[in-house]
């Protein structure tokens, strides 16, 4: 998994979710979590702000634009992207230890 | 001036979630029925039944505005209104560059994307997989639409689905629309219609009709001195005391 030039993510991070709504991730996603999601509209570094995540994780070989990244910098969200689809990702993460919202 | 009343939302046939009753012939009647002035056929991703239907809105004096409702990359769904017909197959052109092709199997998960008359006969089938999102982004869109002199709308905006508020969960501050439309009253999750109405932007109320029984259940009112795009624009616009408000 590649970061993008961002910053890594400082604090530790114990949850993730899994979503390609942004209505939806402002509404349900934990606090501090990684986000995993294949929509690289700048909109999700604002929501991910807004709703104080650590992190996203872009799957599916999908990149943001330059503004996007530049954006999650002056934000503090650390920004990664995979090959990996969002399944894949979750499934890794789980396994070291990410929990969702409802375990 | 005059005050007009326009649904500039509605189906055909040809997107493939509208309803077989959704003729040309069949929605200028209901539009007129329901004492509007104008209407807008913007169907997914495609333009090939605008013609007859404004062919069916001449001979009953109802205005017939050229549309298409994008489904964008993000899966947002963008109306695009039009001052004529070349502008909306222009834009459909090069939206469907970006679908694939329809096979046995879409069509029978997503239904028929009928080309009709203006009697509502058959006359071929779109082989684009309109139901499809394209290619193109959201900004994108919003520019191709300008770029043919067309007005941008978000469309739906406060619905769960499809909406920029659901994939994005906000307007973005660099997407210039030139409207956005709400929806039919039983539609409105509460509280959203009074958050977007606090960035600026002419609202405007369209049915998204895929059924007859739905077209003017949501209305634009424009106050201008025509039923005309150019006039509705400039209603869009607020032009010399001209003006836009949905009910």
């Amino acid at each position: 998994m590649a970061t993008l030039e961002t910053c890594p993510a400082e604090a530790e991070v114990s949850q993730g979710y899994a979503s390609d709504l942004m209505s939806d991730v402002l509404a349900r996603a934990p606090r501090g979590s990684l986000l995993a999601t294949i929509q690289t509209h700048m909109n999700v570094v604002a929501v991910a702000a807004h709703a104080r995540l650590a992190g996203i994780i872009f799957t599916g070989n999908r990149r943001p634009d330059a503004d996007v990244v530049a954006r999650a910098a002056q934000e503090g969200i650390a920004l990664y992207c995979t090959a990996a689809d969002t399944f894949e990702v979750a499934g890794r993460l789980y396994a070291l230890g990410l929990r969702g919202k409802s375990s | 001036m005059n005050t007009f009343q326009a649904d500039l939302h509605i189906h055909t046939k040809l997107s493939p979630c509208g309803a077989w009753e959704m003729t040309p012939a069949a929605i200028v009647e209901h539009a007129r029925r329901q004492g509007l002035n104008a209407i807008a056929i913007c169907d997914h991703n495609a333009a090939g039944n605008i013609a007859a239907v404004a062919c069916a809105g001449r001979a009953a004096g109802l205005t017939v505005i050229a549309g298409i409702e994008i489904t964008t990359a993000e899966e947002i769904h963008v109306v695009g209104l039009f001052p004529g017909t070349a502008g909306a197959e222009a834009v459909a052109g090069r939206i469907q560059a970006s679908l694939p092709r329809v096979d046995e199997a879409y069509t029978k998960l997503f239904g028929e994307q009928v080309l009709m008359d203006p009697a509502g006969a058959a006359v071929g089938c779109e082989t684009s997989a309109l139901a499809l999102a394209s290619a193109l982004t959201l900004g994108q869109a919003v520019s191709l639409i300008q770029e043919h002199g067309g007005l941008a709308v978000a469309a739906h905006i406060e619905r769960p689905s499809y909406s920029v508020y659901s994939q994005l969960g906000d307007l973005p501050l660099d997407v210039l629309f030139d409207a956005i439309e709400v929806s039919p009253v039983g539609n409105r999750p509460i509280g959203l219609r009074e958050k977007f109405a606090r960035y600026g932007f002419p609202m405007i109320g369209s049915s998204d009709s895929h059924y007859l029984h739905e077209i003017g259940r949501a209305r634009t009112v424009f106050h201008a001195q025509s039923a005309t795009f150019e006039e509705l624009a400039a209603a869009v616009r607020g032009i010399d005391g001209r003006s836009v408000a949905y009910v």
